[in-house]
This record gives C-alpha cells, structure tokens and sequence, in this order.
C-alpha cells in the first residue's frame, strides 16, 4: 500500500494535476457560494468536462469541485445569511451573526481553517482505511453483493427522509428507471415501448442531471426574488494571523478535531452527508463547548462546529463509494456515475485493477484540501461576489450546461429530451416533498441487487439458503434489517420531525 | 394546495401508472418480469399507505410567480426543439438572451455581455477542449 501511495506522489505533484486542483476547487467554491446551487449539482454539471482526461485526473478534478462546493457554502451562510448549500445549513447560526458585528473575515478564517481540518482528516481516513476495507470486500460474493445494495438503499431511504413512505417510493421510481432497457441476464427488453434509444437503458447521468439540476434551476427561476442582487455587508475588521491563531488554540480546536471526526463518520453511514452533518456537527460543539451560551450570538465555535463536520464528509463519503461501489452521500452517488462513465467499476476489484488511478486520487484528496485552505483563506471575499449573480442569469445557464452535459455524454439528444423529462419530473418531486436523493441511488443500486440475485441464483442452483450462508451474509442481513426497523419505526412514531433534511448536499 | 391532498394525489397517479406497468410486465418472461412486478407491486403498496397515512411534512411557504416558470418551461422545450434546426451554439445564444430578458434583466451589457460570453466559453470548453460535435447549424 505504501508503495502505491509513493507511485501515486508525482502524479498527483505533476503541473497538470495541481492545475487541475486550482480549476476544480475554484469552480467549486465558487458554485457552493452561490447559493442556487449545489455540490451535487455543480459536480453533475462539470462531469463531462472530464471526458477528455485520464480517469485519475477526471477523479481529482471532481474531488476537488466537491471540497471546494462544500466550503464554499459557508461563504454565502456567514455573508448573506444564506447557506449557499445545504450542507452549510447551521453555518448561519453563528457566521452571520459574527459578520453582522463586524467580524466577517474571522467568520471566514474560521470557516476555512476548519473546513481544511475536517477534509484533511477525513482525507487521511480515507486514505489508510480504503485499502484495508477493500480487502475485505474482495471477499464479497453475488450473495453479499445482494445483500449490501439492500443495505445501501434502506440506510439511504431511512436517513434522508423526512417521510420514509416517500423515500420508498423515490426508490421505486429509480429502481423502475433502473429496469428499462434489455434484461441483464435473458436480453429481453423491458418498458422500452420499441423505442430503440432506450435499449441501452438509462444512463444514471441523465436521471441524475435532470433530478438535480432543473428542478434546481426552475426553483431559482420561479422565486420572487429572480432579480435580486444580494448586498453583502462590509468587510468588517481584518482578522489577524496572530488573531485567528490564537482563536484557534484557545477556544475552537477541540471543536475542529471532533466535528472532523463526527463529519468523517458521518460520510462512511451510506446516504448522510453534508446535509446532515451541518446540524449535528453544530449541535455536538454546542454540547460540548465551555460557552454553550455564546451560540447563535456569532460564537466561532459555531462556524468551526458545522464547518470541520461538512467537510469531514468529503473522504468519509468516498470510503464506502471506492470500496463497496455504494456513495457516501449524493454527490459521491454522482461521482460513482462519473466512474462508470469512464469504464472503471468501483468497488474492491477497482484497488486490484486500477490502483494507479485510486491512490492518485486518495493522496489527491490530501493534497486538495491543502489547496482549498490556500485559496479560501487569501480569496474567500472575491468569491463573494460570485453570491451576487441574479437567478435570472443563472437559472437559464444551469438549464443549458445541463443540455450540453447531457448531450456530452452520447450525442444523443434524445437523452437531452430524456433529461429534461426527469427535470420536470423531479420539479414535480420537489413541490410534493418527495426526494431525489433515493432515486439516484435506487437506479444504481437496483440493477446490482437485481443482477447478484440472479447470479446468485445461478450459483447455487437456485438454493435459497445460499443467500444465507457465511458471516458476511448474516452481518449484512442484520444491519439491513436493522436499519429498515429504525425507519419505519420513525415513520409509525406520531408527529413531525424537526428537522426535514434535504436530501442533497 | 395542502400536503394531504397532494399526497392523495401522488398515491393514486403512482397507482394508475403501476397498474399499467403491471399490464406491460406480465407480457415480459418469467424471468424477466419477476423484478418490475415486484417494484410496481411494492409501489402500489406504498401508495397506500401514502393514502391512508397523515403527511409528515408542512408544504413549504414561499410564493411561486407562475408566469416566469411556465414562461420558462415554454422556452426550455423551444430551445430543445431549435437546437436541431439553428445548432447547439446559436440556440443557447437565443435562449439565454431571452430567458434573462423575459426574467426581467435589462442592462444591455449584461445581456449582451453574458450571453455571448457563455456561449464562447462553451465553445471553448465543448468544442475546442472536449471535441463535442455538438448540434450544428446546416449551414456550417
């Protein structure tokens, strides 16, 4: 293992690589402090900007977006009082409040001294705990397979749902997308109408474009607020090194090292990320700080709380994503479609097949957060104007880099037409409060259990009891049931829940 | 529109459109058919309980300002047809000059600006770095 991450050190230093980190985290940040759009969405977006590269560098240009996005929208929470993603929801608890006492360079200090901290540890995990985890992957069978898809649709459906009844039926409707096209296993088309386009099925960037980025765009397109220009409020007093340093020491790095390790945690549970992450990194540095009352009233500890914890997701995420092939969260479940379109399987046999490209793209994680702290820290205020375009100019944009991106993928503009039928679809989705996030997985994961069932089957001779045998099947089996207990006890439990996640970061 | 009602909604759309599926499916082999049925039938299921259950979630307030959104569904699937007949790059110039436009947006430089900008650097992006051979105009 050690000799891979050497290998992969000059690759990941060569001028191309580090430029490519640059673009990506500045796009990035970029996209995450406007605040119509999302990490999902902008690394949606900019997926087909990787196919004219090597997978390795495709891989970091799009971990880079996705740190860069989740920082990113901690710039618009503390400035606007708007997060510019979900996953800086609590960031406005505190970072408002502070810049509206004249500290909002601090605010942002803090916000990116402990984004770098949580996605640098969480980096680090990624990194010595991949490789470990895929050798023990590499011991699933058709019959385990089974079993973790199971496991990866129910965590997905039970945690990001506000309504798991709706969550289910989000899955259905990807699995159901999932099954259009030729038969794996006998050939025979399914709900293809004779439509030729579709015998190939449908390809999860399209579903994935079309539920992530319309019914985005045309919520910015239909607000009242189409026109407006935010203000943002002065600068306030520059925050000195010595100043931050000594926040730092003092008050915030207890916070910065916990909320990371929750935030990591966070990212490796299958379908939480950011979203979630936000509130209970926030909540945890609230219950643990010296001054609980200071929160809400503009508290470092707040911004580093939530911060440290979303961006502790970023490696978090892509250790289930890399080894097992089941995202992290639903930008990961993105990425996971950028791989496939590059022809590389994730899961276990991707560290045996192409090791070069996975540890280029683990010691790039490192590296890249090294790059975010650089720039946020010298250039967090220029991206603040980025806040300040109207939706009635990036509304349209969003639709037509979706219709390029979609087109990108197959020249087909069928799949265009495709993607914005799932547009208008997940619009509808969104005013019914269904999510998306359960859908995407369910068009990945639904084939897979489909087809290992069937494997299986073949295996064993059409033996159900195969599906049970050995530890790693019955460990499986225990979770999933486990999990799918815990959401639908939630659902019979009477009355609302407090917080609605929303399903996207 | 309360979320009840909108739950109702879904559930008996989700319905109909399952039992068509299942209409289809039963046409498919054994084989081939046993996993749509069981998603279509455990769609069906959800419904159900979607139509007898109290929602779980408040309809978010916010006022929708409907002419802009059907104005921009209209345009969307304008440019979609256009992009065929005038190629990728000119209808996006068009479509973006005209939803900013009919979205309020009047500086004439910003119009200008953006639009042609944009497309520029998708050209750059699509057609000079990636090589998309994107939709174009017969003409050239």
């Amino acid at each position: 293992m050690y000799n891979a991450i050497f290998q992969a050190i000059p690759v990941v230093f060569s001028i191309k690589s580090l430029l490519l980190m640059f673009l990506g985290t500045g796009l990035g940040i970029a996209i995450g402090a406007m605040p119509g759009l999302t990490a999902s969405m902008g690394v949606a977006l900019l997926i087909p900007l990787t196919f004219g590269m090597p997978p390795a560098y495709g891989l970091v240009l799009l971990g880079s977006i996705y740190c860069g996005a989740i920082y990113g929208g901690s710039i618009s929470a503390i400035l606007l009082n708007v997060p510019g993603t979900p996953s800086s929801a609590a960031t406005v608890l505190d970072g408002f409040p502070m810049t509206q006492r004249g500290e909002a360079d601090k605010a942002l200090k803090i916000s990116t001294t402990a984004s770098f901290t949580g996605g640098i540890i969480s980096a680090f995990v990624l990194l010595f705990l991949a490789p470990p985890l895929a050798r023990i992957a590499l011991m699933f069978g058709a019959s385990e397979y089974f079993w973790l898809a199971l496991l990866g649709l129910s965590v997905i459906v039970s945690l990001s749902s506000a309504n798991v009844v709706k969550g289910f039926l989000a899955a259905a409707f990807g699995l159901f997308v999932g099954s259009i096209g030729l038969d794996p296993l006998t050939g025979v088309p399914r709900f293809t109408f004779g439509v030729p386009n579709l015998l190939d099925g449908v390809n999860v960037i399209v579903l994935l474009i079309g539920l992530f980025s319309i019914p985005q765009a045309l919520e910015m397109i239909e607000s009242e607020t189409v026109n407006r220009i935010p203000e943002i409020v002065e600068r306030g007093v520059a925050c000195k090194f010595r100043e931050l340093w000594h926040e730092i020491a003092h008050v915030c790095w207890p916070t910065y090292i916990r909320s990371s390790i929750l935030g990591t945690f966070i990212g490796i549970i299958p379908g939480t990320g950011g979203n979630v992450a936000t509130f209970l990194g926030y909540e945890q540095a609230k219950r643990f700080s010296k001054h609980p009352e200071k929160f809400g009233t503009g508290w470092s500890e707040g911004v580093a709380g939530s911060e440290a914890a979303n961006n502790g997701v970023t490696g978090g995420a892509l250790v289930p994503l890399l080894t097992l092939g089941i995202p992290g969260d639903s930008v990961t479940a993105i990425m996971l479609g950028g791989l496939l379109i590059h022809g590389l399987q994730p899961g276990p046999r991707l560290f045996v097949q192409h090791p070069d490209v996975v540890y280029t793209f683990m010691v790039g994680m490192v590296v890249i957060n090294v790059v975010m702290l650089i720039m946020g820290y010298f250039g967090s205020y220029l991206f603040a104007k980025v806040a300040k375009v109207p939706y009635s100019i990036v509304g349209p944009m969003v639709i037509a880099l979706s219709v390029v991106g979609t087109y990108a993928i197959k020249n087909s503009m069928f799949d265009v037409g495709l993607m914005l039928f799932f547009g208008f679809i997940g619009y509808i989705m969104r005013k019914l409060a269904i999510p998306a996030g359960p859908a995407v997985l369910a068009l990945i994961l639904g084939p897979m259990a489909e087809e290992n069932w069937r494997r299986a089957m073949l295996i064993s001779g059409g033996e159900i009891g195969y599906m049970f045998s050995g530890i790693l099947n019955l460990v499986l089996i225990v979770l999933f049931l486990l999990v799918l207990g815990v959401g639908i006890a939630t659902f019979i439990k009477k009355g609302k829940r407090t917080e609605e996640f929303e399903a996207d970061a | 529109m309360d979320m009840a009602k909108k739950n109702r909604i879904t559930a008996i759309v989700v319905i109909v459109l399952s039992i068509f599926g299942l209409m289809e499916a039963k046409s498919y082999p054994a084989e081939a058919a046993t996993y749509p049925l069981a998603i279509l039938l455990m769609a069906i299921a959800l419904s159900v309980i979607l139509l007898v259950t109290k929602p779980r979630v408040k309809t978010k307030p916010g006022n929708i300002v409907y002419r802009q959104l059907y104005g921009m569904i209209a345009f969307t699937i304008a440019y979609y047809i256009i992009i065929r007949i005038i190629g990728y790059y000119f209808a996006t110039l068009l479509y973006v000059l005209v939803s900013m436009y009919f979205l309020k947006e009047r500086n004439l430089i910003v119009l200008a600006s953006v639009s042609v900008g944009f497309v520029v650097v998708l050209y750059c992006v699509f057609g000079l770095f990636l090589r998309v051979p994107l939709p174009h105009l017969v003409l050239f």
